[in-house]
Formats: structure tokens, C-alpha cells, sequence
């Protein structure tokens, strides 16, 4: 406890509160600019901490990782391009929501939940980083991959269409992911000849092309929509405890699940928010308006995504093993400035341990102020005619292509990727498990061949272990369950049809 | 082209492009160290796709060929659609990236794509060029400034 609470004096000081304020902020806007991640932010920052002393290094990271995460909602809701991938499920219910008129509602809700999610897991780190960590790195290759193919077909059964077109689509986004260099062996694969993409496709690239360059085509067709206008009297991001209550169950499973996501090495933000998301959805007495613009769709995800933080960062101190990419910055900072993380770090360096419990508690406040504060000012980017903002859209589309390999060739694939997912929207195929499909591809690769290996080549070992076996089995359930329910959702249309047409 | 159409043409391309990929995978040798190598997975997943794909054509096209009544037409919406705007933004999207391959000044390309592109959305109303001109010439001069000087991004 003396040691949290000296780390919180030190980041009082002026210069590390400088730093706090700073990322946050900095977190914030660079998440909620399409293509410019948080992640980004800190890899460029990256450098720049080589001149400041571990505290305020890691105390600018942690902190723009919490501002980024958060600030992704923002273009999530307002333009349905999630300003980080972790806020795709945001745009189910908090794009409609905004779509509706009540824009400043849908943020109002995304930015508490994002708070409570992130505090919530914040407990869960400095209380269970020692015991959890422990159990997490015992998880097998193929306890991996049952969490994988679970999360693909969660993510299939999410969407308002076919199961089938959303598992073809996550498939896409595996397939997506192959080409390039064997993880294993080292040897070409898949590439055709195209030396271009002997490394693989760029991750940017593929992910700005299918969602955010699509979805301004799509938004060119529909440009002369009428309801694009928005009621500004309903702008209000205020939403009372009243209107929190029925929601208080739905943010602790959230920030539940988005923590323990968050704890298990490799599956980040973007499945926390999407587990969070299914379990809101399935336990809900109205699944069928999730989709449609409902709060508890956009409380859910956010609450998951940004759980996820304080999750991912138990492995990371605890063990030295990243919960996701942006723990890699993180760890990468560590080592830069001779600190090996694990659990040494607690035993010679515990002032560093602390220093990041402190700056992830302090920045979600800093957060929640900022977001709150610059609110009316994010709800104005509605008013922005669609015609200057667009093309500023498709420039920072250019730049986030071009910014991850400083390569032409990816700006070409981001435009590839564009006309694709135009056409898979177009056609009822949902592109969010094609995005997650494609950023899961090279885990669910890794962890098959891992565990074949281990087995000796045998697949029943997946059924021989408690975690795979559970969410191989679950993955199988929850499919035909779903197809069975759209089955008979299908059957009670047609009924319905004949009824009105009789 | 009917909806029906379009989905069953979709599924065709995944199908093509599976079975292209699953065609390259069998080039792959087998492994050494692990027992799945390097084209074991890709051909899994192509064949999924494929089976689905099939799956969805049948989902598709059943009940449009079980029914006796003509399938119903994609509901229009309450105003025009403009996919002209779209494939022209599109085209203005590939000449900015050409010209970035060409090595054009990123501020001078940024500068006029973000013009052109705003006229096209705006339908070309004459009373918003110089509105139109002076964003372009701001934004693009402040996002190459950003990019460059500030966030040190190697811009073309």
C-alpha cells in the first residue's frame, strides 16, 4: 500500500502529471483518428522515452494506452469506423444509437462504462497479478485455439444475418492472414509470386481498407440520406444513474470478462469486447435489439474492451509475456531501460511495478475529464458536412497504410481491401469477423501447430484438457444453436408474412 | 443484377479464390518439426470456406426456387442512391495513391485529392469552391505539418 501510494505522489509531480496528461490526451485523439492507433502512437513515442527516466516512461505509455483504447469509441459511434480495432463491436449499437439523433448519449454511455471497465479491472491487476498470471501461462496451445474458434464463432453468431455468411467471413480473414512467411518453417507461402507480400499482408492496411474505406463508399451512396442531420437538442451526454441502474449487472459481467480476456496472453481488447458483447446479447430478454442502437450493446463492449487493460497488463508485470500488441511497446520500453519484467521485477524494482498500477488508475480519471469535457466538441465532428470530412478520412486511410511498412504497396492492398469489404457489406457479409478473423489468423495458426506438436499429431488431445475440450465444445454447441435459432426465426417470419398477407 | 445474384456471385469469387489458394497450398512441402507443415491450414480453411460457401448458395437459392411467387425486390429507400459518387471517389482514391507512387510532393497531392474529393461529394456546388479550396489547402499543409514535424511519420 506505501509503495501505490508514494507511485501516486510521484505522478503528482509536475513533470510526470505533465506526462499523464499528456498521453492520455494524446491516446485519445490518436485513437479516435481512423488508422492512427494508440498502439501507433506509443511505437512512435517509443523513442522519445529513451531520454526520460523509467517513471515518466512508463507512465506516458500506460497512459496513452488507456486514452487510445477509449478515444477509439469516439469515431466508433459518431462514424461507425472504429478508431481502434478494440471498438468494432462498439459500432453494432453506437453507431445506430448516434444515427437515431442521440449521439452525445451513445458517447455518454461509451465513456462510463470504458471508466468502469478500466477501474474495475484495475483492482483485478493489483490484486491478482501474482495467482492469475500463474494460472494463465499454464494455458495449452490448444486451450488457445478453442478460445479462438470460440471467438470466431461468437463474433459469426453476433451479426443480424446468416451464421454461415459470418463464419465464411472470419474464415476470409484467417485465409487473409496466411500468406507470406511460415511461422515455422521461415519459407514463403501463399504469396503467388508477389514478393510484396513475402512478409504478409499489412495489418493496417487490410483492417483500414475492409472497414474504414468501404464504409465511406458505402457513405458516398447514401450521401443524400435525409437523416443524416442530427437533433442537437438531444446531444446531451449526461445520462442519469437512473438510466445506469438497469445496466450495473451488465457492466460488472462486462468488465468480468474483458478482465480475464484481457489476463490470457495474445487475445486482447477487440475479443474482450466481443465476448462481453455475446453474453450481453444472449442473456438479454431482448436479443433481438441488439444492433438496432440500445445501450447495453454499446456499454457492454466498452466495458470489455477497456477491462482489458488492466488485464493484459497482469501477464506483461508479472510474467514478462504482453496480453496484447500494445503491451509489446510497453514491455519493449521495459527493456530499453534495463528492467527485465517478471517476477523480479516486483522483488528489485517494486517502484516500477507501482508506478504502472498508479498511472493506469490516475489516467482513467484523466480520461473520463477530458472526454467529458471535450464533449461538445467531439459531437460537432456530426455537423461537419460529410463532404469536407470524408476525404480527410480517406487521407489519415492513406497515411495509416503507408505509415506501417512506409510502403505504396499497402496503400494499394488498403484499396483492394476496400472495394472487398464493400462488397462482402453489400452482399450480407458481415466484415466484422472478417477483421477479427484476419488480426486472430496467425494466433490460431500458431496455437494448432503448437499443439499438434506436443501431441504428437494428435487432435484428440484437444478433448483430453478442461479448457479446450469446454470451448470446443461450447464453439460446436453455440453454432448449432444458432443455426437453429435462425431457423426458427426464419419460420416465424415467413408466418408472420403470411399473416399480414392473408 | 437481383440481390440473389449478387450473393451467389460473391460466394462464386470466395469459392474461386479458396480453391486458387488451396491449389498453391499443395506446392507447400510437408513439415519437418511440426506435424501439419505449412500447408496444412491453409487448405483447411480454404475448404471450409468452400463448403460454406456452397452452404450459403443453398441458403440462397432454395427457397427462391421452392417458391412459386417471384422473389421479392430489394426495398429502395426514401431517396436516390449515388454509387457514381462512390466509384468516382474510388478513382480520385487510386490517382492519389499514383500519384504518391510517382513521388508527387505528398502536400501538393494531398492538397488537390482532398479538393477533388470534396467537390465530387459536394455534387459540385460552384458556391462551395472557395470553402472547399481554402479547407483543402489548410488541411493538407496541417497534416503533412503533423505527420512530419510532430509525429515523425516518414511520409512519401
Amino acid at each position: 500500500m506505501s509503495g501505490f501510494l508514494s507511485a501516486i505522489f510521484e505522478l503528482m509531480t509536475p513533470l510526470t502529471f505533465f506526462f499523464m496528461v499528456g498521453g492520455t490526451a494524446l491516446g485519445i485523439i490518436l485513437g479516435a483518428i481512423p488508422g492512427v492507433t494508440g498502439a501507433m502512437g506509443i511505437a512512435l513515442l517509443l523513442p522519445i522515452t529513451f531520454y526520460m527516466s523509467v517513471n515518466n516512461a512508463l507512465t506516458l505509455l500506460v497512459s496513452m494506452y488507456v486514452g487510445g483504447i477509449t478515444g477509439g469509441l469516439v469515431t466508433a459511434i459518431l462514424l461507425r469506423i472504429p478508431g481502434e480495432p478494440a471498438s468494432i463491436v462498439t459500432t453494432f449499437d453506437g453507431y445506430p444509437m448516434a444515427r437515431k439523433g442521440f449521439p452525445g448519449r451513445a458517447l455518454g454511455y461509451g465513456i462510463g462504462a470504458s471508466m468502469f471497465g478500466g477501474l474495475f479491472s484495475w483492482v483485478a491487476l493489483v490484486a491478482l497479478t501474482y495467482p492469475l498470471s500463474e494460472i494463465a501461462v499454464k494455458l495449452r496451445p490448444f486451450d488457445l485455439l478453442g478460445l479462438v474458434l470460440m471467438a470466431l464463432v461468437l463474433i459469426a453468431a453476433l451479426g443480424q444475418g446468416s451464421i454461415i455468411k459470418g463464419l465464411i467471413s472470419g474464415f476470409l480473414g484467417i485465409l487473409v492472414s496466411m500468406p507470406g512467411t511460415d511461422p515455422s518453417t521461415g519459407s514463403l507461402r501463399l504469396t503467388f509470386g508477389v514478393h510484396d507480400i513475402d512478409a504478409g499482408f499489412s495489418t493496417l492496411a487490410v483492417l483500414i481498407g475492409a472497414y474504414a474505406v468501404a464504409q465511406v463508399y458505402f457513405d458516398a451512396i447514401d450521401i443524400e440520406r435525409k437523416a443524416e442531420v442530427v437533433d442537437t437538442a438531444n446531444n446531451s451526454m449526461w445520462v442519469k444513474l437512473s438510466d445506469w441502474k438497469p445496466q450495473i449487472f451488465n457492466l460488472i459481467r462486462s468488465s468480468f470478462i474483458g478482465t480475464w480476456v484481457g489476463i490470457l496472453p495474445g487475445i486482447g481488447a477487440t475479443v474482450g469486447s466481443l465476448l462481453a458483447y455475446t453474453a450481453a446479447k444472449t442473456s438479454s430478454r431482448t436479443p433481438e435489439k441488439f444492433g438496432t442502437g440500445i445501450p447495453d450493446g454499446i456499454v457492454a463492449s466498452e466495458a470489455g474492451n477497456n477491462a482489458t487493460v488492466g488485464g493484459a497488463l497482469i501477464p506483461l508485470i508479472a510474467m514478462g509475456i504482453p496480453g496484447s500488441v500494445t503491451d509489446v511497446f510497453l514491455l519493449a520500453a521495459l527493456i530499453i531501460h534495463g528492467l527485465q519484467p517478471g517476477p523480479l521485477l516486483f522483488n528489485d524494482h517494486p517502484e516500477v511495478a507501482y508506478i504502472i498500477f498508479a498511472s493506469c488508475f490516475v489516467s482513467h480519471f484523466a480520461m473520463f475529464i477530458m472526454m467529458t469535457a471535450g464533449m461538445r466538441y467531439i459531437i460537432r465532428l456530426m455537423t461537419v458536412p460529410v463532404w469536407y470530412l470524408f476525404p480527410i478520412i480517406l487521407v489519415f486511410c492513406v497515411i495509416g497504410a503507408f505509415g506501417d511498412n512506409n510502403r505504396v504497396f499497402d496503400v494499394w492492398v488498403m484499396l483492394a481491401f476496400g472495394i472487398i469489404g464493400f462488397a462482402m457489406e453489400r452482399t450480407g457479409f458481415p466484415l466484422g469477423p472478417f477483421v477479427i478473423g484476419f488480426v486472430l489468423g496467425p494466433i490460431t495458426e500458431k496455437s494448432l501447430r503448437a499443439g499438434l506438436t506436443l501431441s504428437d499429431g494428435s487432435y484428440l488431445d484437444i478433448f483430453y484438457h478442461p479448457v479446450s475440450g469446454i470451448t470446443v465444445v461450447l464453439s460446436a454447441f453455440l453454432f448449432v444453436w444458432s443455426l437453429l435459432s435462425q431457423y426458427k426465426l426464419n419460420l416465424r417470419l415467413a408466418g408472420h408474412g403470411t399473416q399480414e398477407g392473408d | 443484377m437481383g440481390k440473389i445474384w449478387k450473393e451467389v456471385g460473391v460466394c462464386l469469387a470466395f469459392i474461386a479464390v479458396s480453391a486458387a489458394v488451396y491449389r498453391d497450398s499443395l506446392k507447400l512441402p510437408p513439415g519437418n518439426y511440426d506435424p501439419l507443415g505449412g500447408g496444412t491450414l491453409p487448405r483447411m480453411v480454404c475448404g471450409t470456406i468452400i463448403v460454406l460457401s456452397l452452404a450459403a448458395i443453398a441458403q440462397v437459392l432454395l427457397p427462391a426456387l421452392l417458391s412459386k411467387a417471384p422473389p421479392a425486390a430489394e426495398p429502395k429507400p426514401g431517396y436516390r442512391l449515388r454509387p457514381d459518387l462512390a466509384v468516382m471517389l474510388f478513382i480520385l482514391l487510386m490517382l492519389y495513391t499514383l500519384s504518391i507512387r510517382l513521388a508527387v510532393p505528398f502536400m501538393l497531392s494531398t492538397v488537390v485529392f482532398l479538393f477533388l474529393s470534396t467537390m465530387v461529394l459536394a455534387q459540385f456546388r460552384a458556391r462551395l469552391v472557395p470553402q472547399a479550396l481554402i479547407i483543402s489547402i489548410i488541411g493538407g499543409v496541417a497534416m503533412a505539418y503533423t505527420f512530419t514535424a510532430i509525429l515523425q511519420v516518414d511520409l512519401p
